[in-house]
């Protein structure tokens, strides 16, 4: 899986592409833990290029959240492929994370808050 | 029966290649059944995936670590006239997947949630114990056109 980061004012939006299964978990929590988490930080998950998600991809997302979230932050999630977004209403977690058209909604609804 | 066998290594790397053959096969069999329809053969072959991979992880989770280079995980589809059956063996302790709890959603937890996809993407998940293996059959029926 490719993990590529951009920042903008105060929104990271972090692009993935390929596969985001258990087998990429470790470098997934791996960059979680680089990223800063003494001030609130938003981030935009954009999983246009993700072709598949599996519980350990997902596991990864909720963990991720959890963590910005106690800094203050959140996450919003952008372009999902129709396959991807199964996954997330069979888990129940599209009712967690807020999911958007693009990533510049996504980027945008946070200075809308 | 038409029946395909894989091999495997209990490694993640070696369980994401099963996954991908899986839906492989699982589209190219919708199509020798159903014909050419991209849609519905994608819809199959994605849900077949998402369980075969699930299951796939399990076996290497589970695998104790001592074994992890020896242990083999076998994938075995039996292609029958509209149904397709997927079995994911392996030697690892007993682990019976209808054991496992539903996750609790409200909770948001960061994992258990393998075996609901399992169960939500296929017809039947059922296990059992053979000779020493754990044997968790997948099955995924084409249902007949009305």
């Amino acid at each position: 899986m490719k993990i590529e980061m951009t920042s903008s004012g105060s929104v990271t939006t972090i692009a993935l592409s390929g596969r985001f299964d258990s087998s990429v978990v470790p470098e997934f929590r791996q960059m979680i833990d680089t990223l800063p988490t003494e001030q609130p930080v938003n981030y935009v998950i954009d999983l246009a290029e993700v072709q598949y998600i599996d519980s350990g991809g997902l596991g990864c997302l909720v963990a991720f959240l959890r963590r910005v979230r106690q800094a203050g932050g959140d996450i919003k999630v952008a372009t999902l492929t129709d396959k991807v977004r199964a996954v997330f209403e069979l888990t129940r977690l599209h009712r967690i994370f807020e999911i958007y058209d693009n990533s510049t909604a996504a980027e945008r609804s946070f200075a809308s808050n | 029966m038409e029946e395909i066998r894989l091999t495997i290594s209990a490694t993640l790397v070696q369980a994401q290649l099963g996954t991908i053959a899986a839906a492989e096969i699982a589209k190219a069999y919708y199509r020798q059944v159903e014909g050419a329809d991209q849609q519905l053969a994608s819809t199959f072959a994605d849900a077949v995936e998402l369980a075969v991979g699930e299951a796939c992880t399990n076996s290497v989770k589970y695998c104790p670590a001592a074994q992890a280079e020896s242990c083999m995980v076998l994938i075995c589809f039996e292609l029958g006239a509209r149904e397709l059956v997927v079995r994911v063996k392996d030697c690892n302790p007993p682990f019976d997947p209808a054991s496992a709890p539903i996750p609790d959603f409200e909770k948001v937890p960061e994992g258990g949630y393998g075996i609901h996809i399992m169960k939500e993407c296929m017809d039947q998940v059922s296990y059992e114990r053979v000779d020493g293996w754990n044997v968790v059959t997948l099955r995924k029926s084409i249902p007949e056109e009305e």
